[in-house]
Parts: structure tokens; sequence; C-alpha cells
């Protein structure tokens, strides 16, 4: 027979060769089923929480309509700024009016009407009307006609009073009035006009009405100045002493409203000045809100080595191996972080990291089954198809059902010197990491310190535990006690150095510690993670 | 219910349905699992995973081809990925000497149940390829990229596989005739 026989054999013995198989395989598939629907109701309700608590970061984070909320919210900040500077115009004014309540102050807000004061202009705009009533330029003399010198003289003889003040109290200018008028009685009595007014406008302290006695005083002011403009050159001709004295009197006349225009001037100065500050302060309101909102939203990228390790002598896999040592492994953490800064210090942050742990069990001894028996597997991993016959044990064998020598052999039978194998079982977690964490700078120069706090949500996306070996690595399957969502708390500290204001970068060591990573855990066993989150940051 | 009802209420998840297909089909696909796998043991271990398999991707069958053709190929492929998966642990050296096979003799008195056997009894990389070219019609190409090696490699496992199931039966068959030689000389005796 040729070699063709041997194939043709086979063929043939093998067409359509068919065998039933035993009803515990259907039982077996039965219960996998099971197990998988019933699996499936947990991570449902994990997994719906954990994108709710995503949307929610999402939302906050990044929610359209918010950032839009933002403008206005500054525009009614602005209106408020805007009602305070009103408010501070308004309380200017009464700060000018209010406390003092005399002419002086009333005249001199008067003459400032020139639009600004709003407030003010209705009762000024009578008063202004009365005094060109009178058709006379009150202010012309004060402001054009009177030179320095005279101001002088004028503080000279008027003494007693620094009109230079702005809150003046009511009885010094009454007092002043009282000086002037008193020089205009001593200098005027021989006229009868004159003296009209001057006993008119001489009334302002019996009477409470400040602005109609500041009218008197314009209208005295006024008539006096007529009469200066008219009757000086009459009395000049017919009288010279009167003619003198009536000169002095309007001299005096001029020189008190002189005083009431410096005064009004060195007010007017300083309302501009102080107007001026209240824009200003406004315009740096304005840019502090403007900064604030430029500058509020940051993000960048980071990557960190992170170590993981655990707290406690434990095995989430198994008791066995309880007592044997753990050692960490430093992986790599990535991403991205979404930052809002709250105010100056404090920021609320965010982002998305791709992490990854593990751990190693060490001395750990494995061998292989020809029959696969569920007593000798562990329950806490779910076995993949290609390693139902593998047998892990400690090596320091406590585990109860471990297996006889005689069902277990080498991995190949070609190979049976030994029956078993040490080695270590590496247990591996991949996670979306999602954190919301609060940061507080405690130094925000040049170089900038900061502190920060929070949680973070981990979605676990990749689980596995391996054996190795020497140089002989095979993965026996997944941990089936590790939650699809977890929870860390973390604390750490940052450094950053900024290269521009905009452009900033970070180093954090950040420490987690892990709140839920499995369900079932044998012994203490806590894991944490420490990384070294490097990134730049970016002002937007 | 027809083929068409039963596929879809299996991409349903309905569990009778899923009975029902496991009734239909699992004597078939045992037979494969029995061939590509060591022992039965394992190839009851294949045949659950096969089903889970099926069951988890039956929603991607389109009713293109034939479904039976479809669950052998998920089978077959489920036992390739457990197998391939160990390498990394199997510590069989290559053999990529090429043997050519000069078989001769009369195995039709051979029963399944010994040819199987000797089958099962062949290491991996051999039964698995013997399986995939003698009884299910792969080429070298196909199954170089099956198993992740060469095709020189693939047709040299294929003859040590028919050398080793060769000298397994001949010793099969030597037995038997010892056997019957020891019988006939004790009958002569007695």
């Amino acid at each position: 027979m040729s070699k063709k026989n041997i194939d043709n054999l086979f063929q043939e013995k093998f067409r359509d060769f068919e065998e039933i198989p035993d009803k515990k395989v259907w039982n077996a598939i039965e219960a996998s089923l099971d197990k998988k629907k019933k699996k499936r109701v947990i991570p449902i309700w994990w997994t719906l929480g954990g994108a709710a608590a995503a949307l929610v970061i999402a939302l906050v984070a990044f929610y359209p309509s918010y950032i839009n909320d933002v403008a206005p919210n500054i525009i009614s900040d602005t209106e408020k700024v805007n009602n305070t500077k009103d408010d501070a115009i308004k309380n200017t004014n009464e700060f000018i009016t209010e406390p003092t309540k005399n002419i002086n102050k009333t005249i001199v807000v008067s003459s400032n009407t020139d639009a600004d004061v709003n407030t003010v202009t209705d009762s000024y705009k009578e008063k202004k009307e009365d005094k060109n009533s009178n058709a006379l330029n009150t202010e012309a003399p004060k402001k054009d006609t009177i030179n320095k010198s005279d101001h002088t003289q004028i503080f000279d003889t008027s003494q007693d009073t620094e009109l230079t003040q702005i809150d003046k109290t009511e009885d010094v200018v009454n007092a002043e009035i009282e000086t002037k008028n008193s020089d205009k009685v001593d200098y005027s009595f021989e006229t009868e006009k004159n003296q009209e007014m001057v006993t008119s406008s001489a009334n302002p302290r019996s009477n409470d009405d400040f602005n109609s006695s500041k009218n008197n005083l314009t209208e005295a002011t006024g008539v006096a100045s007529t009469e200066n403009s008219s009757n000086t050159l009459k009395l000049n001709t017919k009288n010279p002493e009167n003619s003198t004295n009536k000169t002095i009197v309007v001299d005096s006349i001029n020189r008190s409203t002189d005083e009431l225009g410096i005064t009004e001037n060195t007010i007017e100065e300083e309302i501009e000045a102080e107007k001026k500050s209240i824009f200003d302060e406004i315009e740096t309101e304005e840019e502090v809100v403007n900064t604030d909102k430029n500058g509020r939203w940051s993000a960048g990228p980071n990557i960190a080595p992170v170590y993981y390790n655990a707290l406690g002598e434990g095995s989430p896999v198994n008791s066995i191996f309880n007592e044997n040592s753990k050692s960490g492994n430093t992986n790599l953490s990535y991403g991205l972080t979404v930052a809002y800064a709250i105010n100056k210090k404090l920021s609320i942050r965010s982002g998305l990291n791709k992490v990854d742990y593990g751990y190693d069990t060490n001395g750990v001894a494995f061998s292989s089954t020809l029959q696969e028996a569920s007593t000798e597997k562990i329950q806490n991993i779910d076995y993949s198809s290609t390693a139902k016959n593998i047998v892990v044990t400690s090596q320091s064998g406590n585990f109860s059902s471990s297996p006889t020598s005689d069902s277990m052999f080498a991995f190949e039978i070609s190979n049976a010197t030994s029956s078993q194998r040490d080695g270590t079982m590496a247990q591996q977690f991949g996670y979306l990491e999602v954190p919301l964490e609060l940061d507080y700078a405690l130094i925000d120069r040049k170089f900038g310190l900061n502190i920060l706090g929070g949680i973070s949500s981990l979605f676990l996306i990749d689980n596995s535990v391996t054996l190795t070996s020497g140089e002989l690595t095979t993965e026996i399957g997944e941990a089936n006690n590790v939650n699809s969502v977890n929870f860390s708390t973390n604390i750490g500290f940052g450094v950053n150095y900024k290269f521009t204001p905009k452009i900033r970068f970070n180093v954090e060591p950040v420490f987690k510690y892990q709140l839920n990573t499995f369900s079932d855990v044998s012994g203490d066993f806590r894991p944490f993670s420490i990384g070294v989150y490097s990134g730049l940051n970016f002002k937007f | 219910m027809g083929l068409e009802e039963l596929i879809n209420n299996c991409k349903k998840g309905n569990r009778q349905a899923q009975e029902q297909l496991y009734r239909d089909y699992s004597r078939t696909l045992f037979g494969i699992c029995l061939k590509y796998s060591r022992n039965r043991t394992e190839a009851e271990d294949n045949l659950h995973d096969s089903f889970m398999v099926i069951y988890k991707k039956v929603d991607q069958f389109k009713f293109k081809g034939s479904f039976e053709g479809w669950l052998k190929r998920i089978t077959v492929n489920t036992v390739l990925q457990k197998y391939r998966k160990e390498e990394p642990l199997s510590l069989v050296t290559e053999n990529t000497e090429e043997v050519e096979p000069e078989v001769e003799g009369d195995y039709e008195s051979i029963s399944l149940d010994a040819i199987l056997k000797h089958i099962q009894e062949l290491p991996d990389k051999y039964r698995l390829t013997f399986n995939l070219y003698v009884l299910d019609g792969y080429t070298h190409k196909e199954i170089s990229e099956l198993l992740g090696t060469s095709q020189g490699t693939s047709k040299s496992n294929l003859a040590r596989a028919r050398k080793l199931l060769r000298e397994k039966i001949e010793i099969t068959k030597n037995k038997a005739i010892i056997g019957l030689l020891i019988f006939f000389l004790l009958g002569f005796c007695v």
C-alpha cells in the first residue's frame, strides 16, 4: 500500500465521523450560559453608574450652555459694576451734597453738572435756569476773569475757612457765607439795593433750604455783579467814595464767587479724579473679569510611570497565595487633563487616562493535568480555554486540593522529567481613569507649587492573569473578582514651571488608594498606586 | 423549528433554541473535537468552548453558505486556538526534516477507536496538521497561516505524523498478530 492508502484509510474511517458527547457537556454549557447572564447583571449597573458619573463630569466640564451662561453672567457683573459705578457716582454726589448740604457744594455740583452726573442734572438745570434768568454768567468770572493773585487775596481776606476741602461742614460754610455777607454788609450797607441783597443772602442759617440759599447767594452774586457792571460806572461818576466801596463790595462778592469757583474747581478736580479712579477701577475689574474668563480653562496631555502595589498580606487570587511575596510593577499611565479655574487659587479638573496596573505573586508552582478537574481550579480565575488543564499552586504547597502526583505531569509529555514549574503569577489590569480633583495653588509664580486631592473612577478594560517561568509565559485566564468599575482616592502635590502665562509644565507625584478593586479578596489586600504625572498645560 | 428560525432564535439568546442547536450538531462537532484533541476529556472541553463561541458569534452568521460548515470552521478554529496558544509551553522540538513515509499494509481491520487513539496520541502539531491536511482538506499554505508556521514545517509535520501513525498502526498490527499466534499456540497446546 502506498502512502495514499494511509490517508485514504483515515479519510474513510473518519468520513461522517460522529460521536454523542456526554450529557455533562451540555450541563456545563448551560451553566456557563447562566453564569454569563448573571455576570452581566452587575456590570450593567456598574457601567450605568460609571457612565452616569462620566456624563455628569462631562456636563459640568463641557456643557455648552454653561459656557454661554458665562457671558450673561459677566454682562450682569458688568451691569453690577456699572451700577456700582452709578452708585459710586451717586455716592460721590451724595458725599458731596448730602453731608455738607451747603451752598458751596450745591453750587459746585451744579457748576459741574456737565453731562456725567445725571442724578443731579434736573435740579441743576433749574438752578442753571435761575442763573440764566438773571442773565448772568456766574461761571465766566469765576473761571476766566479772575487771576490767581486774586485767589490769594481772597483766601487772605476770606480767611478762616479752608475752601479746598470738599467735605466742609455746614457750619463752616455758613460761617464763611456769613463772613462774606458781613463783609458785604460792611462794604455795601450804604447802598440800599446791595443791602437788601445782602440781607436776603444772609439768611442761609435760618433757612434750611440750602438750594434756595444757594440761589439767593447766586442771585446776590449776580445782582452784585450786575451792580458791579452797571453801578460801578455810575458810582464812579457820582460818588467816588461809594464807588470805591461798591467796587470793594463787588470785589468782595467777586471774591466770594471766586472762592466758590476755586472750591468748585478743586472739588471738580477731585470729582474728576474720583471719577477717573472709579472708571479705572471698573476697567481694572473688567480686565480681571476678562482675564479670568479667558484663562479659566486649561487642558493638556500627561504621562506618568505608575507603581502599583498593595498594603497588607493577602491575595485577590486565592488564599493559598496570601503568604507569598508580592512585588509591584511599574506601568505607564497617559491621557488628557482638563481643568477649570474656580478662582486664582483653586481649580477643578478632570480628564481621561489610560492606566495599567500590575503586580506579581512570587513563589508560584504550576503544572498541567490531562484531565480538567474543577477542584484544582482557582475559583477567582476564569480559565481561558487553553489553560484549563493548568494547575497552579503555591510553592509553600498549602493548597488543600493540591493534586496528587498521579494526576500531575509536565507540560509536555516529551519533557516529563519534572512534574511542576516554579515561577511567578502576574496579574495585570488595564483601566480607563476619569479623575475629579481639586487643585489648590500654594505658590503661583514662575515656579508654582500646588496640592491636589480628589477621586477617580476606574473602568476596567483589560484583565489578565499570566504565569511566567523563565522565558516561558502563558496566560491562564482572567480574574473574575475584579470590579468593572472602581474608585480611588487621590492625593498629591505638584510643582510647575510657567514657560509663558499660557503654557505650564507640571510634575505631580500622586498617591492613589483604591477603594473597591476586588469583590472578593482573600486576606488583607489593599491596592494603591503611586504615579509621577508630568505634562504640559495650555490655558485658553 | 426550521433552521433559519432556529438560528434567529439563537441570535436572540433563546435557551431552547440553543439546546436544540446543541442537540442537532453536537455529535458532528464532537467528532471534530475528538480528532483534533489529545483525549476525550479535552475534546469535551473543546466542544464546550466551541459552543460558547458559536452562541456568542451566531449573530454574525449572515446565512451565506452552509451553517454546518460555519459551525465546523468555528470548532476547528477554537481547537487550533487552544493548542496554538499553548505553544510557548510546548517543548516539542520542531523537526523540519522531510520524511517520506513508506507505509504499506492492510489497515482495513483496524478499529475506528484504535486509529482515533493513534491520532490523539500524536504531538499537537502533527495531529493538527494531519487532521487539517488529510481529513479536512486544508492546504499547507492555509495550515501554515493557521498554526503560524512555515509551509515547509507544515509538510514536515505532516510527514512525521504519517510516519508515526504508520509505526503505531504497525505496532498494533504486530501486537494483533502476536496475540493471534499466542492464541493459536495456546489452543494447539491445549
